[in-house]
């Protein structure tokens, strides 16, 4: 999965465009997914990349999409 | 009686044991009644509260608790305010309950409450007072607004608990102390839950059935794990640490929860649970399809509404079968179709509505529950649907009224209808289907709301149709629902 994979897919189920999604978008003030969205979000993306869930420890500290992407890709982006 | 006499009376012994687990702190019992007795002395020296409306928008469960508590024991009448609320659904509320006293965290979750309630206490021109919090512990000096006194309370009511009516504007549910007493005591015979259960329960403090839950926590002495935010991941851990013996959630959070807890490979932390409590929505086939595996507890549902309380349970578990029992001491009786209850005398009415009240609860004190019933082979009531356009999105209540009002106010917006379709983790998304004047988009439309009203009644997913199917003369909600889950009605 690469960023640009990840932003469709993060627009498709947050129902946001994905020009809207900037690497340090905000989940919560820029693209208003609450708790409960972002659990889905977190299921769907993990289930479809088979990412490995053992590696979160907090949705909360999910801030930004770049936080996400990182997180599940181990890829550090600057 | 106050809820503090119920609760603290005759408790020696049992002082220092911890009776609440937070993701901010544990707290012995002698912690909450330390902290209700300084709130006592700050509200002395602030305004005489008696029959006074005190609203309280605190996240910090230990000490939205001692502040409640607090109130009741001054006898002042407590307004719970969710901080999922936002800038149109919290101003209605302001406006419709018109608090003399509001306790409010600053800013939370990016929002600044503060700054909203300063600004509407401001234009009131009613004599108001508001404290403002950074975390829930330590308060500012009072900011006193000037202006006519507001009448006290006249009816009975202990607490009013917020909520929204079929055409968007909000209500005010109207219990006393007693209401409390008895659902808590309910619920807590219900999981036969004693001093020595680890109790989980997540249910918003700010609404009835979770207030309920607290107070039954604090009453029996057993400990009560009540986290202020649903992060999953944290809550996996929670378990593992604390091993629950007794959960009570709504069955998408419970799903949710128990789907990571086995993407983590940390079902370990569900080792001790006894007996899990789905409440709130209707639990699904693929709920019980998706726990049923390794999940060794009793798995049981309970079946209430804000105004009534817990009404029935079912017996046996729901991976055998949902039949429904009547909770013992309330009659019930099906008409029409529809279920309803005689229930007891706790709930007061709605705040300044008594036309709302009696189209739910008539002199006899028969309420109408708006759920379609019916009996089964066994004689075993089977709920079969709604009656009223309730949306249930991870066990809280969406009126679409409301929502649909909000788009609606979008300049190109023509007409909006909000319906509920069946999700496997939220338990029923919503979807907006709009008519349009002009150009307008799904994305555009969600970001026009998330700026007005609590982020769990933002649609979903926005559909656009040149005109809303109609059934005598009302929008079609039957044939919405099916365009809503068909494979076309995603690409309309």
């Amino acid at each position: 999965m690469n960023f640009e994979e990840f932003r469709e897919l993060i627009a498709e189920i947050a129902g946001v465009e994905p020009g809207e999604i900037q690497e340090d978008s905000s989940f919560r003030d820029d693209l208003a997914v609450d708790s409960l969205q972002m659990v889905n979000l977190v299921l769907e993306v993990s289930g479809k990349y088979k990412l490995d869930l053992q590696q979160i420890e907090s949705i909360d500290s999910f801030t930004t999409v770049r936080r996400m992407y990182e997180t599940f890709t181990g890829e550090v982006r600057l | 009686m106050t809820l503090a006499d119920w609760i603290f009376t005759d408790r020696i012994g049992e002082r220092d044991k911890t009776v609440l687990a937070t993701f901010s702190g544990q707290y012995s019992l002698s912690d909450i009644e330390n902290g209700m007795e300084r709130y006592i002395s700050l509200l002395r020296d602030v305004r005489d509260v008696k029959r006074r409306k005190v609203a309280i928008l605190v996240p910090q469960i230990a000490s939205y608790l001692q502040l409640f508590l607090a109130v009741n024991h001054l006898e002042g009448v407590v307004v719970p305010l969710s901080w999922q609320l936002r800038k149109d659904d919290l101003s209605a509320l302001l406006d419709f309950l018109d608090p003399d006293v509001i306790f409010t965290i600053n800013e939370y979750q990016g929002f600044s409450f503060s700054e909203l309630i300063t600004k509407w206490a401001a234009q009131t021109g009613k004599r108001t007072t508001v404290l403002v919090s950074e975390d829930g512990s330590e308060w500012s000096t009072p900011y006193s607004y000037p202006g006519e006194e507001r009448p006290r309370v006249e009816e009975p009511a202990d607490v009013i608990a917020c909520s929204s009516g079929s055409t968007g504007l909000p209500k005010g549910i109207m219990v006393d102390n007693g209401y409390l007493i008895r659902n808590g005591a309910a619920l807590a015979s219900m999981l036969q839950v004693n001093e020595r259960d680890r109790l989980f329960e997540n249910i918003h403090p700010s609404v009835l059935h979770g207030l309920a839950w607290l107070m039954a926590g604090l009453k029996t002495g057993y400990l009560t794990l009540a986290p202020e935010t649903f992060d999953v991941p944290r809550l996996v851990q929670l378990f593992r640490e604390m091993k629950p013996t007794k959960v009570s959630t709504t069955p998408s959070l419970f799903r949710n929860l128990y789907t990571f807890a086995k993407g983590m490979k940390a079902l370990d932390g569900f080792n001790s649970l006894e007996v899990t409590v789905l409440g709130g929505e209707m639990v699904s086939e693929e709920l019980i399809d998706t726990v049923s595996g390794d999940l060794g507890c009793r798995l049981v549902s309970f079946y209430g509404a804000s105004e009534a309380g817990l009404l029935m349970n079912t017996a046996s578990d729901l991976r055998e079968s949902i039949d429904w029992e009547v909770c013992e001491g309330i009659d019930h009786r099906i008409v029409d179709g529809e279920i309803m209850f005689k229930i007891p005398k706790n709930f007061l009415g709605y705040y300044k509505r008594p036309d709302l009240t009696k189209e739910i609860i008539d002199e006899e004190g028969w309420y109408s529950s708006g759920d379609l019933a019916e009996l089964n082979e066994r004689k075993k009531i089977v709920i079969k649907g709604r009656k009223k356009d309730l949306i249930k999105k991870g066990g809280q209540s969406i009126i679409p009224g409301e929502i649909e009002r909000v788009i609606a106010d979008h300049p190109n917006v023509k007409q909006a209808v909000v319906v509920g379709v069946p999700h496997p983790v939220m338990g029923e998304k919503l979807v907006g289907f709009i008519v349009r004047d002009s150009e307008v988009s799904g994305p555009k439309l969600k970001k026009f709301c998330a700026n007005r009203i609590a982020a769990y009644k933002v649609p979903d997913e926005y559909l656009f149709l040149d005109e809303i199917p109609t059934n005598n003369g009302k929008a079609d909600r039957m044939v919405l629902r099916k365009m809503a889950v068909s494979p076309e009605g995603s690409k309309l």
